[in-house]
């Protein structure tokens, strides 16, 4: 009579014990029921008579060994071969079974292997069901195949890998290392030993990158590379997206793969291309949030594509007229974007500079966008990421146009002689641009104390070694001739100064002279349509509001007195942001959006908020902001509270921009971050 | 140049872990090693390459090393095959 599997095990841990083993631990320990452990214990006293070797004893329910042979027992235990499952083993092994079996995998094989009952294997079956049901993979059975696994591959193999790391001990390691061999034998018909090739390929990659892997467990990642074989050559293979694999395609794990998997065929492994992207995302390792499938993925990538664009709604205080599509577009950048990420391929944007000098403030709203959202992915970002994010927000074509006006007002003039001549060209600038223009005086050879950036236009009557490269310069004289004039409109063309008006101004100009028998002065047309097309826009912009530095220093804000109720900060807000006229349609506006939930705010810092007020189509609304200052926390919504509320108020989908930008820039300086401070009550 | 001519002897001949371990070997030499079997050059550096460079039982090999160290390599790595039970 030989002693098995379980029985075996309990006798082996009660010997460990010297002081005895307790029967709850036990069973406990075993997960097994107190009649299944009286039954071993028969067992067990059954062979240990058989042997003459002693008995098992309870007493004060401590179970332990009585025998005057205790030596020869414990020989006998050590030459006992057969290894005692856990359940948690038993599970995974019986998984794994169905999974990589070369055979059908049925009831009574699971039984034999594991030395338990039908019943047992039933239970576990339906524990696993239960699990795998979670990530809609099912457990099917029928006589001809046995047991089956359906699903996506993708979620299947995520939840092997996660069982096989769980299995620690050498025996049941050892079953799955045959079972995987015994597989691939069967599938290619020839007996190499797979897992030793599955660590040269490990290793080739290595010796081609000149690098050592750290890989978390290298057992499993050959496993996986097995499993993928298996799984691969018997039909079932892993779906990567499109530009999923357009990233893989230039990783070096990629490249290494393909080339080795060419010169493999000769040991008849013919693996899918689909399965050389997946084995290199095994050695790439995952470095943002894992998924357990790809629809788990494809909803993290559409989210993250809501919330980014949401973000930028609030921020800049707008709405998107066709959210719809620009998330479409978004999503489809957002995706290969995440893919990058997901494998540390690094992307550079030699646009990045440009977006950053051409749309400030769009690229600020989009950096903040993404800082708002606190996830690994946004956390990630790097500043040319964060450009071609901008790129998608400015493509919108209502975006063109904006930055423009208001850097365009920046223009620095520099002059060799004295103040006289510098005078001379900024009069005849501000005829060209019009009062729009913001014109800066300065002498050359002083050039170098400006930030040259900040700059739309430079305009030097002298020659200057350091402005001479730059994109924004024009060399002019000092009274500005047609030549001159016809160069400054290339350059502020070239830098994208004008932006679309461009188009416009030279259609005016085609109809001007068609329509006319004389002679069109095209240079002085193009200025004069280009000034009343930026005054026109910069009519909506209060000159006051362009220094926020000035209104809080004025205290030019209100404060909201003790007690105050939330609509009667909304009623202050409005009062004091759109006047007398207009006010009440406001307040009704916010009242309503806040019943549902629907204003949108962004918290600056802590306690200090911005509301947008959309005052779109509404006359003789102009934009502006009105700070209102309470002494006490208020809350207007479960998201919304805070102690200093700014109301601002727009009246399109873009000119506000570089005001809104003035507030933040504002609040993130030293001195907003000393007024801030001063308005909480808090002392410096 | 070091050049030897061998007969592999080993029941799997220069298969998965004689290929990891061969290719280690080689790797600390500075010289070009490279392994030559009936039509077939295999670069002994690269471990895929000798693996499936088909190399079995019974297989006469020429194992060739150019370099600045081809005598201590050609050496050691003669040694290695000559002696490879696995």
């Amino acid at each position: 009579m030989e002693l098995k599997s379980r029985p075996a095990y309990i006798l082996k841990i009660i010997l460990e014990q010297k002081k005895g083993y307790t029967v709850d631990r036990i069973i406990e320990k075993l997960n097994i029921t107190k009649r299944t452990f009286y039954y071993d214990i028969e067992l067990i006293n059954d062979w240990l008579q058989s042997r003459g070797l002693g008995k098992l004893e309870i007493k004060s329910k401590v179970i332990c060994v009585k025998s005057k042979k205790i030596e020869m027992l414990e020989a006998e235990m050590r030459k006992n071969g057969s290894y005692y499952y856990s359940v948690q083993e038993r599970r995974i092994l019986e998984l794994l079974m169905i999974l990589l079996s070369a055979e059908v995998v049925t009831i009574e094989k699971m039984q034999n292997l594991f030395d338990v009952s039908k019943n047992t294997i039933l239970k576990d079956i339906k524990e696993w069901k239960k699990i795998l049901g979670n990530q809609d993979i099912s457990i099917a059975s029928s006589i001809k195949f046995g047991y089956v696994l359906q699903g996506e591959e993708f979620a299947i193999r995520k939840i092997v890998g996660k069982e096989i790391k769980k299995l620690k001990n050498f025996q049941p390691k050892d079953i799955l290392k045959k079972w995987m061999q015994k597989s691939l034998v069967t599938i290619t018909g020839e007996d190499y030993d797979y897992l030793e090739i599955a660590r040269c390929l490990i290793k080739q990659y290595e010796q081609d990158e000149n690098i050592k892997l750290v890989l978390e467990n290298e057992e499993l990642e050959c496993s996986m590379i097995l499993i993928s074989w298996i799984r691969s050559m018997d039909g079932y293979t892993m779906n990567l997206h499109t530009e999923e694999k357009v990233t893989l395609v230039e990783t070096k794990p990629y490249q290494s793969l393909k080339q080795s998997f060419e010169k493999l065929k000769v040991y008849n492994l013919e693996i899918p291309e689909s399965e050389i992207y997946y084995i290199a995302t095994l050695l790439l390792g995952i470095k943002v949030a894992q998924f357990v499938s790809q629809d788990q993925e494809d909803l993290y990538i559409s989210n993250f594509t809501k919330a980014l664009v949401v973000n930028f709604e609030r921020i800049a205080c707008i709405s998107f007229d066709n959210k719809d599509r620009l998330m479409t577009r978004l999503k489809g950048h957002i995706r290969p974007l995440y893919y990058r990420l997901k494998y540390g391929v690094q992307s550079t944007n030699p646009l990045v500079q440009d977006v950053m000098r051409m749309y400030p403030e769009i690229y600020d709203f989009t950096g903040k966008a993404v800082r708002e959202m606190k996830d690994d992915l946004a956390k990630m970002l790097t500043s040319d990421e964060i450009a071609y994010l901008t790129i998608y927000f400015i493509s919108d074509e209502k975006y063109q146009t904006i930055q423009k006006k208001s850097s365009v007002s920046k223009v620095l003039v520099l002059c060799a002689d004295g103040m006289a001549t510098s005078t001379l060209v900024k009069e005849q600038l501000k005829t060209l641009f019009g009062s729009t223009a913001d014109i800066k005086l300065g002498i050359i050879s002083e050039a170098k104390k400006y930030n040259l950036d900040d700059f739309a236009l430079i305009i030097s009557t002298g020659y200057s070694e350091l402005l001479t490269h730059r994109k924004n310069i024009v060399f002019t004289n000092v009274i500005l001739e047609d030549t001159d004039k016809k160069k400054i409109i290339q350059v502020m063309n070239q830098c994208g100064v004008i932006g679309e008006y461009n188009k416009t101004i030279q259609r005016i100009i085609s109809a001007a002279i068609r329509s006319t028998n004389g002679i069109v002065d095209e240079n002085e047309l193009y200025f004069d349509v280009l000034r009343i097309l930026f005054e026109s826009d910069n009519r909506k912009i209060d000159k006051k509001l362009n220094s926020i530095a000035d209104y809080i220093q004025n205290e030019r804000y209100s404060v909201l007195s003790a007690h105050s109720t939330k609509e009667e900060l909304l009623m202050l807000g409005c009062q004091k942001a759109v006047g007398e006229k207009a006010w009440k349609r406001l307040y009704n506006r916010l009242c309503n959006m806040m019943n549902h939930n629907k204003i949108k705010f962004y918290e600056i810092s802590q306690d200090v908020v911005i509301l947008h007020c959309p005052m779109r189509g509404d006359l003789n609304v102009e934009i502006n902001y009105e700070i209102v200052v309470s002494e006490e926390r208020i809350k207007i919504s479960e998201e919304i509270k805070g102690k200093i509320f700014i109301f601002f108020v727009t009246v399109d989908q873009n000119t506000h921009f570089p005001v809104l930008e003035g507030i933040y820039r504002y609040c993130e300086s030293e001195k907003g971050k000393s007024f801030i401070n001063a308005m909480k009550g808090v002392k410096k | 140049m070091y050049e030897k001519e061998m007969i592999i002897n080993n029941k799997t001949g220069l298969h998965a872990r004689p290929a990891t371990d061969l290719s280690t070997l080689c790797q600390a030499y500075e010289s070009d090693i490279k392994i030559r079997a009936e039509d077939t050059e295999i670069d002994a550096k690269s471990i895929i390459s000798i693996l499936s460079g088909g190399i079995c039982k019974g297989t006469k090999i020429k194992l060739v090393v150019n370099g600045t160290d081809e005598k201590e390599a050609g050496e050691k790595i003669s040694e290695f095959i000559e002696n490879l039970k696995e």
